[in-house]
């Protein structure tokens, strides 16, 4: 009995809650970390970067398909965020408020990206960067190379509908279409993923 | 071809691991911005100018005490005789759960209906309870996080609501600290009662990817006069014999009003190694004491004495029930009303606004004198009098001339440009009262706290002796929801004490003790 061992963290208990092996992140200990990070509190700042660094570089990374990008885009969020807690106010979920800071700055670079893509390099498409190969998942690894073929507002709903548990109409105000046309592109984009995944097993 | 759940599950199935160098250097620049924006900050805040508004602090404090109020009444979650569980397999589990001295669970509780009206109340907790060291609740309740601890060594329940940087302490007797100290919010002591009541076997489920089996039960004796409409269920894990989930649904009856309630809870962890740590109040240093308040004695003369108190709040009415939920609710609805009228007479006096009339009268009419002070106008005239006579004023022309159109116009336009300004005037000068009134509200608001908590304990103290009476057997029952203090022959409230005597409250708060057949005449 009692073979979970319990790591307190200054008497903080989403480690706990974690070990404890609860499906979903409850918002009560978002709740509590926010809360001691708006009071200053240094673990806290970095139980949320340790809770949620994979999580945002997996979105980052999605939305870019540059590591190196999605790493920056990730770190600059997290120093903002440090920068910023006492001014946080958050009507919803901290996972997901999270996902739209990150998806903004991910659009962010892109423009600028586009501005210098003219004379710079161009992207060949459906090659693999090193990063996606680090993913042991042959299956998973298949995924992530299809969403790289998709329009980039397909995939940014995709990416925050599923990685980002967003609702439609959250992701329909930020980017500023309707909810119909949200939708739509989230059906276009499964549509694409699934006929790209589906030529890849025919290969 | 794939079907969509395959592609959505790899989809969200995707992770990326951070590099390590970049998590440390990531980890290390962010711990470093957060110390610079620390040294930055300015110490100092003004609050919004929404807060001016009276019922502000009113609703959040009548908010803040029905919140602590319903987790301290927590301890009647579920009430119920000396457990007596006779099926072998449940009575083995029953066994098993009572030896396990901590536990961990979450918790999620979902209110409609009723006094909700069209309102959803959720609140998500997670629970750490522990036989030697007490009790600890991380709990968000529509939106507000709330922090509880219970030692019942040191008898005490603390409360702090972080939002409101606030804290309450309530003392404990020593039967009440007796009895959380063996079941409060404890599952180990819910759970065997829920296998004490009569219930039927649900069969094998999975829940999560487990094999469970469960039981149900139905309206159990053990609820009666406090929910309707229960049905509470327990899925055990077939492999290992603990309980994994209990789900209840229930109602509330408020007077007409039914309440919904559902109640989640898993997650369990049994017998996981707690530090005492967890269980010692961490109040931070800028925290301020809302209220100590003594938790009121579960007898009957605690009891006479909350009803007798609702009573003169509510012009001679009782509370409609004695389920602790449902009483909570309308005392502190009778509490806060009684509150807000003092609240605003205290204002007024402190502040020399005309008397007799509601605050927001007060300010117009304050605003009012004013004007006819510096404008010189007739004493006694409202605002609405002084703009209009100001027009009349600017549009005012000697006797017998006719302006020509273009006069007319011209005046027209300067009235309206000095009505304009008459209004912003009347706006600046009404934001100036109520700015001192947010200092002055604060200051009678931390004065009555005290008070208002201990009347809300004083107003609990009817449903705690009600559920004790259920507790130990008494087989109580209640009729507020017809009987008032107009009734004082009627039978308000009644309990058995032997086999043949009942004990009696009237309408009119007196007791006495009857025969049972003397009682059945009565309710007739």
């Amino acid at each position: 009995m009692g073979t979970v061992h319990v790591i307190l963290v200054d008497n903080y208990p989403s480690a706990r809650a974690e070990a404890c092996g609860f499906q979903e992140p409850s918002m009560t200990e978002d709740m509590l970390l926010i809360w001691r990070l708006k009071r200053g509190s240094r673990r806290a700042l970095q139980r949320i970067y340790e809770k949620y660094e994979s999580y945002l570089l997996t979105v980052a990374m999605t939305l870019l398909n540059d590591l190196a990008g999605a790493e920056d885009v990730v770190h600059d969020f997290f120093v903002s965020l440090a920068q910023s807690a006492d001014k946080l106010s958050l009507a919803g979920s901290f996972k997901a408020y999270m996902a739209i800071c990150v998806a903004n700055r991910a659009r962010d670079v892109l423009r600028k990206k586009r501005d210098c893509v003219s004379v710079g390099e161009k992207e060949i498409p459906g090659t693999d960067c090193p990063e996606l190969a680090a993913i042991n998942d042959e299956q998973i690894r298949t995924v992530s190379r299809a969403i790289k073929e998709l329009p980039y507002e397909q995939k940014e709903v995709v990416v925050l509908h599923l990685q980002g548990e967003m609702k439609f109409k959250d992701i329909a105000l930020l980017q500023n279409v309707s909810l119909n046309t949200v939708q739509s592109r989230y059906r276009y984009g499964i549509d694409k993923l699934r006929s790209l995944l589906n030529s890849e097993l025919e290969k | 071809m794939r079907p969509t759940e395959d592609i959505e599950i790899l989809v969200k199935k995707l992770r990326i691991n951070p590099r390590a160098e970049m998590h440390t250097k990531t980890l290390n620049d962010i711990l470093k911005a957060q110390e610079k924006s620390k040294l930055d900050a300015s110490a100092v805040r003004s609050p919004g100018i929404g807060r001016i508004i009276m019922r502000s602090p009113i609703t959040k404090l009548a908010a803040a005490a029905c919140v602590f109020i319903a987790v301290v009444a927590g301890i009647y979650f579920i009430t119920g005789k000396t457990p007596n569980v006779t099926c072998c397999a449940w009575a083995q589990i029953a066994d098993k759960v009572s030896q396990v001295k901590t536990c961990v669970y979450r918790q999620h509780q979902r209110r409609s209906g009723g006094t909700f009206g069209q309102k959803v109340w959720e609140s998500e907790s997670i629970i750490y309870t522990s036989s030697d060291y007490g009790y600890r609740s991380e709990a968000t309740i529509d939106g507000n996080l709330m922090l509880s601890y219970m030692n019942p060594k040191e008898k005490v329940v603390v409360t702090m609501l972080m939002s409101m940087k606030k804290y309450t302490r309530a003392m404990l007797t020593d039967e009440m600290a007796d009895q959380m100290k063996k079941e409060t919010q404890d599952p180990r002591d819910m759970l065997t009662k829920f296998m004490s009541d009569p219930y039927k076997e649900l069969g094998k489920d999975t829940i999560n990817g487990v094999e469970v089996r469960g039981i149900e039960v139905n309206n159990p004796p053990s609820v009666r006069g406090i929910y309707t409409n229960y049905i509470g269920r327990l899925w055990v894990d077939v492999a290992t014999e603990y309980p994994v989930r209990t789900e209840i649904e229930m109602e509330i009856e408020t007077g007409d009003e039914k309440t919904n309630w559902v109640i989640i809870t898993d997650g369990y962890e049994w017998g996981v190694e707690l530090s005492p740590d967890l269980f010692k109040p961490d109040i931070p240093a800028d925290f301020t004491l809302m209220a100590e308040v003594n938790m009121p004695n579960r007898d009957e003369t605690s009891a006479i004495d909350g009803l007798k108190y609702f009573s003169e709040l509510t012009n001679g009415r009782y509370p409609s029930s004695m389920n602790s939920d449902s009483a909570t609710q309308e005392s502190s609805m009778a509490l806060s009303q009684s509150y807000q009228q003092s609240m605003e007479q205290a204002l007024i006096k402190d502040m020399n606004l005309a008397p007799g009339v509601s605050l927001s009268e007060a300010i117009q009419q304050t605003v009012a004198e004013s004007l006819i002070k510096d404008m010189n106008l007739t004493p006694g005239m409202s605002l609405g009098e002084i703009i209009k006579q100001s027009f009349a004023m600017d549009m005012n022309l000697a006797p017998g001339v006719k302006p020509s159109e273009a006069i007319q116009k011209e005046l027209l336009d300067k009235a309206k440009k000095n009505g304009e300004a008459l209004q912003q005037e009347i706006i600046s000068r009404t934001k100036k009262i109520s700015e001192e009134m947010l200092v002055k509200t604060k200051k009678i608001n931390e004065a009555m706290q005290q008070e208002l908590m201990n009347k809300t304990m004083q107003l609990q103290g009817p449903s705690s002796f009600y559920n004790k009476l259920v507790l130990d057997g008494n087989d109580p029952n209640y009729y507020g929801k017809d009987v008032t203090a107009r009734d004082p022959n009627a039978v308000l409230m009644t309990w058995k004490i032997s086999d043949d005597t009942y004990r009696v409250i009237y309408g009119d708060l007196s007791v006495e003790n009857v025969s049972a057949e003397q009682l059945k005449k009565m309710e007739q």
